[in-house]
Parts: structure tokens; sequence; C-alpha cells
């Protein structure tokens, strides 16, 4: 295991560089994200297996999220917690190269398109989804994710149905924030976003905006921190939320729900972890394998039982007596934010950041 | 009473008590204390009777004499007749009522009593040391005594006002001196302050090792520095603290008791773009 600290500072996000297979890319903020500045931090491994700081930029807030650009092998773009987005050039120093200033809250997400690379998409915690180019300081375009309750005006507005239990005080919050939103890696149109309100929205850019989102409810009424498309069955998706829970749905297996409602199927949940799953991410190698990060200071790598590479199994990880769980990484001492898949070299490497201030290059797959 | 009151304005209070006391027992300037005042005035209760019948027997027969010879042949004595006069008014109250008044007004006064010697039981502070080191009241050198010559006591009495001034002075500057070194209450916290309070405390509230924690979770929750944080930022001691240059930015964390920076401080940073 490697392991670099970067003092003072919590890590929120780190990404393996697509064009060099030794260089990660850290997003940072310090007092643990709350308040005060954010640190970008650029580490190269070197061949004696250290990791090394060759480059860091401080900003003037928290940074949350993390995207290489695709088509630039020295561009990195932050998510920014004062509504912002910058994309550095790491050969120069200081400063970043362009800002785009149009959210109201914080940036939490940020997805570069690996099949159109010339667009990146965030999420906000004001409730927007934009999609942008680096070449233009203004959005593309910003997708708002309707709520569930407006669909039919002539119903009364019923919302979700809460709890009045103490530990789900936080489920009337938040709402409207949207975690993550990322981009297909099959199709370069379609958008995946999760928000505060449980709902998971896929947007279709080529639709007009009335009727271009589709929406389902993911983690019970509990917030949706995490989703992620799997890379090599474009129907299967991934979320995480605050229900502890991580589960997979099919997008292809819709039930009708009610009158006016459908919903795809969950195909397998995964109730691994302790606290809410933070992150999760199928693996670029395998298309049964995923990692999850938690509040509960644990990565874990799972194996998707529902399906044995080739057709649906009709199980769920809760036959297996570890879950399907195949590896957990214990050694973070705060909430584990970030972790990336390595896509160089023997498939397995994975990079974790959490808000000790560690960054971990660790193997999944030894024993 | 010494000077060993608790602060400068019990000090006032028992002073002012004094000067009224002073006031009362203008006859009895020279009783060293109050119990020899109870004792005197007991005294002189004892005595009264007979001083009475003495001084009675001693002005009756000169009334007698004066007013007219045949009183004294009428009755045994003039003081006699007097104390057997009963006076009725139909106004008055029940005796029951007197005797209860009486008991009330009796309670007061021991009351009284044992309230002016309550403070010289309580612990000096030891932030008083000008308190502690100053002469007693009455032993201040420029204390005029008092007396009973009447060609005396208009000059002490103005002496003793010009006293009372100088001493109030003294004990006004006490207390304001005394201002700036009571230990100062942090400042009010503004909405976002609050807020942010909140919030900690109901992270705090709901990751705090209990009954339901996971056992390998347990140790990781008690080293966790930010659940320390938010221990400490539930507990009013870290809170939020705006920049210098904009007020409605809040950039670090501070103690609001002591000033000091809590985590990383803040370095403000150019909102700037390369030109590439």
């Amino acid at each position: 295991m490697l392991r670099y600290h970067m003092q003072g500072y919590s890590g929120y996000g780190v990404q393996y560089s697509p064009f060099f297979d030794n260089k990660l890319a850290v997003a940072s903020g310090s007092n643990f994200g709350l308040v005060g500045n954010g640190k970008l931090f650029i580490l190269d491994i070197d061949n004696q297996g250290r990791m090394l700081e060759t480059k860091a930029y401080l900003t003037q807030d928290g940074l949350f999220d993390i995207a290489w650009n695709e088509l630039h092998e020295n561009q990195v773009l932050v998510a920014q917690g004062d509504g912002s987005l910058r994309l550095f050039d790491i050969l120069l120093n200081d400063y970043p190269i362009a800002i785009f200033q149009e959210h109201d809250k914080e940036v939490l997400s940020c997805n570069w398109n690996l099949i159109n690379k010339h667009l990146f998409v965030s999420s906000s915690w004001d409730g927007t989804v934009k999609v942008w180019s680096p070449v233009r300081q203004s959005s593309i375009t910003t997708l708002t994710p309707k709520p569930k309750n407006m669909q039919n005006a002539l119903l009364p507005s019923k919302d979700i149905p809460m709890s009045n239990q103490q530990q789900h005080n936080s489920l009337s919050k938040n709402k409207n924030c949207i975690y993550q939103a990322q981009f297909s890696p099959h199709d370069p149109n379609s958008i995946m976003s999760c928000s505060g309100n449980s709902y998971v929205t896929l947007f279709d850019l080529r639709q007009p905006l009335n009727s271009n989102q589709y929406s389902f409810m993911a983690h019970s009424g509990m917030e949706t921190l995490t989703c992620d498309y799997n890379k090599y069955r474009p129907h299967i998706v991934a979320t995480g939320g605050v229900d502890n829970m991580i589960k997979v749905w099919d997008l292809r297996m819709v039930r009708k729900m009610s009158t006016n409602s459908r919903q795809p199927m969950s195909v397998n949940e995964i109730s691994g972890h302790d606290l809410a799953v933070r992150k999760v991410s199928w693996s670029p190698h395998h298309s049964d394998m995923l990692l999850s990060t938690s509040y509960d200071m644990t990565c874990k790598v799972w194996q998707d039982l529902s399906v044995d590479g080739r057709r649906p199994t009709g199980k769920t990880n809760s036959v297996d007596p570890a879950k399907g769980c195949r590896f957990m990484f214990p050694h973070h001492t705060e909430f584990v934010f970030g972790a990336d898949w390595s896509l160089w070299g023997q498939p397995g490497y994975i990079a974790s950041t959490a808000w000790d201030g560690d960054v971990c290059v660790w193997y999944a797959f030894g024993r | 009473m010494s000077v060993c009151q608790p602060s400068a304005m019990a000090r006032l209070v028992a002073q002012t008590d004094r000067i009224q006391g002073a006031g009362v027992r203008r006859g009895l300037a020279h009783a060293p204390n109050r119990q020899s005042a109870a004792g005197l005035e007991a005294q002189f209760r004892a005595g009264a009777a007979s001083n009475d019948l003495t001084a009675g027997a001693a002005i009756a027969p000169q009334l007698v004499s004066n007013v007219n010879g045949t009183f004294a042949s009428q009755d045994a004595s003039w003081s006699d007749q007097f104390s057997r006069m009963q006076i009725r008014d139909p106004l008055s109250f029940t005796s029951e009522y007197q005797q209860l008044y009486k008991n009330y007004e009796q309670q007061q006064h021991e009351r009284l009593q044992h309230q002016s010697q309550l403070p010289v039981h309580q612990p000096m502070p030891l932030h008083r040391p000008i308190l502690a080191t100053q002469q007693p009241f009455y032993a201040a050198s420029d204390l005029p005594t008092q007396s009973h010559e009447p060609h005396e006591s208009h000059e002490s009495l103005s002496s003793q006002t010009d006293f009372f001034a100088r001493e109030f002075e003294d004990i006004e500057r006490e207390l304001q001196d005394e201002t700036p070194s009571t230990p100062s209450q942090p400042p009010a916290l503004t909405p976002e302050q609050l807020k942010f309070r909140q919030a900690a405390s109901e992270i705090h509230q709901r990751l705090s090792p209990g009954s339901q924690t996971p056992p390998q979770l347990e140790s990781k929750f008690q080293n966790s520095k930010f659940l320390g944080l938010m221990r400490s930022i539930s507990s009013g001691v870290v809170t939020l603290k705006s920049g210098e240059d904009d007020d409605r930015k809040y950039t670090h964390l501070y103690s609001p008791t002591t000033g000091e920076v809590v985590g990383n401080d803040y370095f403000p940073v150019p909102d700037t773009t390369l030109n590439v």
C-alpha cells in the first residue's frame, strides 16, 4: 500500500490520469471541507513506489470533486465550494486557466464525457445539472430534475414519505442537492444524476427540455449520494445512499408502480456498510465488480452476484456469507469520500482518499 | 462590620446600611458593636421603669405643687393614676392582631440582624487585593469621631459627609476597574453560526459511540478528529469566523472564548485566471 498525507487537508475526490499511469489528482478542503481553502494536489508515483507531490494549487474554497480532461493530458477540472468549476493546467503555476461560474451553491461533482470529449457535466447544491464545454465560459445547457410530486398538477402535492425518527431528521434537508451527475460511458447524450430527495434522474440531451428526463426513487426516500454506470452493461447502474445500501438497477426492467409511475427493478441490494455509502464505482476491467466508499471509514470491493458474467443469476448478494465483499480496505481513520480504479497495469489497483488527509493506493485482489 | 465584602457593590450596600445605622444609633455612637449596643438598649429598657418612677416621683410633686395641692390628697400619686388609665379606641386593632404584628416585627428585626452579619463570614475573593488591604471603615485616619458636644456636631457631620463621598468615589472607581477584569463573555452567535452549531450537534449526536454503534466502528469514532471537532462545535467551544475583508463569508474556525484559530488558517487567493 502506498500512502501520501495531505497535511491540513481532507480528501474529497481522487482520479487517475487517463494519460499517465503514475499520476493522480486529488481534490481536498481544509477543516474537513467545512470552511476555508481548498487544495488541488497532483501526485506522482515514482519508480521506488513513493507518492510525491509534484504540484499543488491553493483555492479560495473547498474542492469537492475532480475530473481529468479527456482531451488534454495536462488539464484537470475541479468542482469548488463557491459555485465555480476551475480548469487547471498542471504545467502552469498558481492559478487556473479557466473559471466556469454559474452555479449558485456548492458544486459537488464534475465528470468528463468519455465519448464526446468536448463536454463535461457538473451538479450542484442549487439543484441543477449543467453541461459545459471547456472552450465556452457559459454552460451549454442546464438540467433541472423535476420533483415527482409536481408531475400531476391535479393531484394534491404529496411529498416523499418521511419518518418521525430522530435519525431521519436530515431527510427534510438537502432535498434539492444533486450529489453527483455523470455522463454515460456508452451514450454521449445520456446523463444520470442522484439527489437528496432520493431520486435518480436520467437525462437525454437529444430530447426537448420538457420531456428529457426519467426519474425513480432509489433509496426509499433517503438521500442518494452516488451513482455510476456499469462500464460493460449499458443498462445496469449502481447507486449508494444514506440507508447504507448499494443497489444495482436494471434500467430495462421497468415495472408499473401506480397509474403514472414506473420504476426500474433493483436486481441486487448490498447491505455491507455500517454507515452511508458515499461513492460507488464500477470496475473498468470487470463487469461484475464494484467499489464503494463509506462514512464507516472503509472502502470495499464487491462482486455483483446477480450476474455470472453472461446472464442474470436471479440471486442477490445476501446469499453469500460475506455478502459478496471481496476486499475491505480498513486503513482510513475518517470518512472515506473518493476512490478510483486504476486504468493501468494489472487490474485491481485502487486509489482512495478520506477526511483523514490520506491518499492511499492499494490492491484489491490480493490475498 | 469589616471591609471583607464579596464585591465592591456588596460593600457599597453594607456601607449604606452602616450610614443608616449610624444615624439611628446617634445616641450610642461609642458603642463598639451591635451586641454592646443591644446590651445598652437592654440596660436602658431595664432601668426605664425605675428611672420613670424616679422621674415621675421627681416631676409629680412639682406638678402637684404647682397646680393644686388637692390632687395630692385625693389620690395616692399622679403616677399611679396615670398608669391605671386605659385608652379604649374603638378603631384599634384587636389584641390578637397586635400580638401577631409584634411577633412579625420581632422576626424582621432578628432577620435584619442576621443578614447584616452574613457577609462577614463569606470568603474573600482572591481577585480583590485592594479591598483586602484597605483600612477598616471606621478605622480610617480621617474619620471624625462622633461627639455629643453640640458645637462640634455640625462640623463633624459635614466632614462625615465628605468622608462618605470619598468612600463612594473609591468604590465606584473599584467597580470601574473591576469591569475589564471579569471574564469576557463570548459574543452572541449569528444565525449562520447557530445553524452550524445545530448541524454539528446533530452529527455528533448521531455518530457518538453508543449501544447501537458497531464494535468495529467504536474505536474509530473515539479517535475521529472530525467527531471531536463536531463535539467542540456543538458545545460552543468552536464556531465559524468570517474573514477580515468580508464579514459575510466565513473562512475559518475559531474559539470564541480564547479567540484562537482552530484548524487551518485561511489564506486569501485572488480570483483570477492565467492568460494563456
